[in-house]
C-alpha cells in the first residue's frame, strides 16, 4: 500500500505538507522521462535526497540541491511508502522543508530575470506569504522597507513613486531586488487575487471550483427523498450497531 | 415492507463494491464486467458498470438496502436513477490517490445537483500510514465544515459500519428541527 500519483495530481510542496501533518516517515520515489528520484523522509522532514540520471546510472544532484531542483519538476509520476527503517538513516539535509520549498522557488526566481524586469511603474504588486520562518535570514536596508512598506499601501509602483522620494528608476531596482528574495510578486487581476485571499483565509486550497459547486447553471432538482422518521432511524441505527 | 435506500457513491475503484460486500446481509448483486479502458486496466480488472446491491434487514417490516454506483463519469446518468428515493449517500474517496480528489469533487458537485439527501464522505484506506490526512482531504474536496469526513477501511465491517452510522446520525441531524450539528465533523485530524 502506498501514497501514489503524479505531481499534477498533487504537487511537491503539498506533499511535503502531508508529510509534516502526519509527521509521516518513509520512501518517496518520483519518476520522470531521463530521470528519477529517491527522497527520504523522516518524522515529516526531508532527510536524504538523490536524483539519478536513467541514462548512465548517475547521482546527479545529492541532498539539499537535490530537494530544490526537485521542487521544481513540473510533473513526475510519484509514490511513498511508509518506512519505519528510515528513522535509523544519517541525516544529510539541515533545513527543513518550509525553507528548502523557499529556496527553490528564490531559485526559479533568479532562473527567470525576464519576469523580474517586467515591472514596470504601472505594475501591481502584492506583498507574498512566504513559508513561516524562511524570512528570518532576509536583512532589508532601509530602502527597501520603504518600499515595502508603501507596495502594501500603494498598490503600483507609481504610487510607491508618488509616496517616496526616491527616483522611479531606483525604485524599479529596489522592487526588482524584493521580487528576487519573494517578499513581494506581481499582482494578480483584483477580483481573482481577492477570491484568491478569501480560500486562503478559509484554509481552502486554490484549486479551481467546478462549475457547478460555484451555483453556475444549475438545473431544477428532484423533490429531495422524505426523510425516514426518527423512530425508524433509531431501529436501522440500533440494528447496524448489532452488525 | 418499508424500504430504506442508501447510495455508496464515490470515483472509479475508490472502494465501493468492497465496502457493499463488507456489510452486506446478503452476497451483494454485483455486475461486473471486465474493464475495457487501458488506464483503468491498471487500476483494476474488473469494475461496476451497472449497479452494486447489498441489503440488511432491520426487522420483518424495515429493511435496509445499499447500492452501489458505477465509478466513471461516462456512466454518471445512472447516477440519478439509483439516488431516486434515497435518503442519504456515502462518497468513498481513496486517501491513497491524489488524482481521485479531483475526480470527487466533481462527483460531489454532481450529486448535489441530482439530490439534496444527506451525504457523508469517507476516507477510505485510513489503515495505511501513507494516505493523506483527513484534515488534507477535506481542504482539497472544499467540503462544508458541517459535512463529516469519515476515516474508512472498505474491506473491514467494523469501519463500514461506522461510516454507515455517521450517514445514519448526519440523517437524523438533518432532519427539519433537529439541533444544529458541530461544526467539525472530522473524527480524527490526521
Amino acid at each position: 500500500m502506498a501514497l501514489e500519483g503524479t505531481l499534477t495530481d498533487m504537487s511537491l510542496i503539498d506533499l511535503f505538507q502531508v508529510f509534516r501533518m502526519g509527521p509521516k516517515t518513509g520512501v518517496l520515489l518520483l519518476e520522470r522521462p531521463g530521470n528519477r528520484a529517491t527522497l527520504y523522509i523522516d518524522q515529516g522532514q526531508p532527510i536524504d535526497a538523490a536524483i539519478i540520471q536513467q541514462r548512465d546510472q548517475r547521482v546527479c544532484a545529492s541532498g539539499e540541491d537535490a530537494v530544490i531542483e526537485l521542487l521544481g519538476w513540473g510533473d513526475a509520476s510519484f509514490c511513498f511508502r511508509h518506512d519505519p527503517a528510515v528513522h535509523g538513516r544519517a541525516r544529510q539535509i539541515a533545513r527543513d522543508s518550509e525553507m528548502l520549498v523557499s529556496a527553490s522557488l528564490q531559485r526559479q526566481r533568479e532562473c527567470a530575470p525576464a519576469a523580474a524586469q517586467s515591472i514596470t511603474l504601472d505594475t501591481r504588486l502584492a506583498i507574498t506569504a512566504p513559508p513561516s520562518g524562511s524570512t528570518g535570514a532576509v536583512n532589508l536596508d532601509l530602502n527597501q522597507w520603504r518600499v515595502l512598506s508603501q507596495i502594501a499601501i500603494s498598490g503600483t509602483m507609481r504610487g510607491v513613486c508618488a509616496q517616496t522620494p526616491l527616483a522611479p528608476e531606483r525604485l524599479l531596482q529596489i522592487a526588482d531586488g524584493l521580487l528576487a528574495i519573494g517578499l513581494i510578486e506581481i499582482a494578480r487581476d483584483p477580483a481573482q487575487a481577492c477570491l484568491s485571499k478569501h480560500k486562503q483565509l478559509a484554509g481552502l486550497p486554490s484549486h479551481p471550483l467546478p462549475p457547478s459547486l460555484s451555483g453556475a447553471g444549475l438545473p431544477a432538482k428532484p423533490a429531495p427523498a422524505a426523510r425516514p422518521g426518527k423512530s425508524l432511524l433509531n431501529a436501522v441505527m440500533r440494528r447496524v450497531r448489532g452488525l | 415492507m418499508q424500504p430504506i435506500k442508501i447510495v455508496i457513491t464515490g470515483a472509479y475503484a475508490a472502494g465501493k463494491t468492497h465496502f457493499i460486500q463488507a456489510i452486506s446481509d446478503i452476497d451483494p448483486v454485483t455486475t461486473e464486467y471486465a474493464v475495457t479502458d487501458a488506464s483503468e486496466r491498471a487500476l483494476k480488472h474488473q469494475t461496476t458498470v451497472a449497479l452494486d446491491f447489498g441489503k440488511i434487514a432491520v426487522s420483518d417490516e424495515v429493511v435496509l438496502y445499499l447500492f452501489g454506483t458505477p465509478g466513471q463519469e461516462r456512466f454518471d446518468f445512472m447516477w440519478e436513477v439509483l439516488s431516486e428515493g434515497c435518503v442519504g449517500y456515502v462518497v468513498l474517496v481513496d486517501s491513497c490517490r491524489p488524482a481521485h480528489l479531483l475526480e470527487t469533487q466533481r462527483l460531489l458537485a454532481r450529486f448535489a445537483q441530482i439530490t439534496d439527501a444527506p451525504f457523508v464522505v469517507a476516507a477510505n484506506k485510513q489503515d495505511d500510514p501513507a494516505a493523506l490526512p483527513l484534515s488534507y482531504i477535506r481542504a482539497r474536496l472544499q467540503l462544508a465544515p458541517a459535512t463529516p469526513l469519515l476515516p474508512c477501511v472498505a474491506i473491514e465491517r467494523a469501519s463500514v459500519k461506522q461510516v454507515l452510522l455517521g450517514l445514519l446520525d448526519h440523517i437524523d441531524q438533518s432532519a427539519p428541527g433537529a439541533p444544529a450539528e458541530e461544526v467539525d465533523s472530522d473524527q480524527t485530524e490526521g
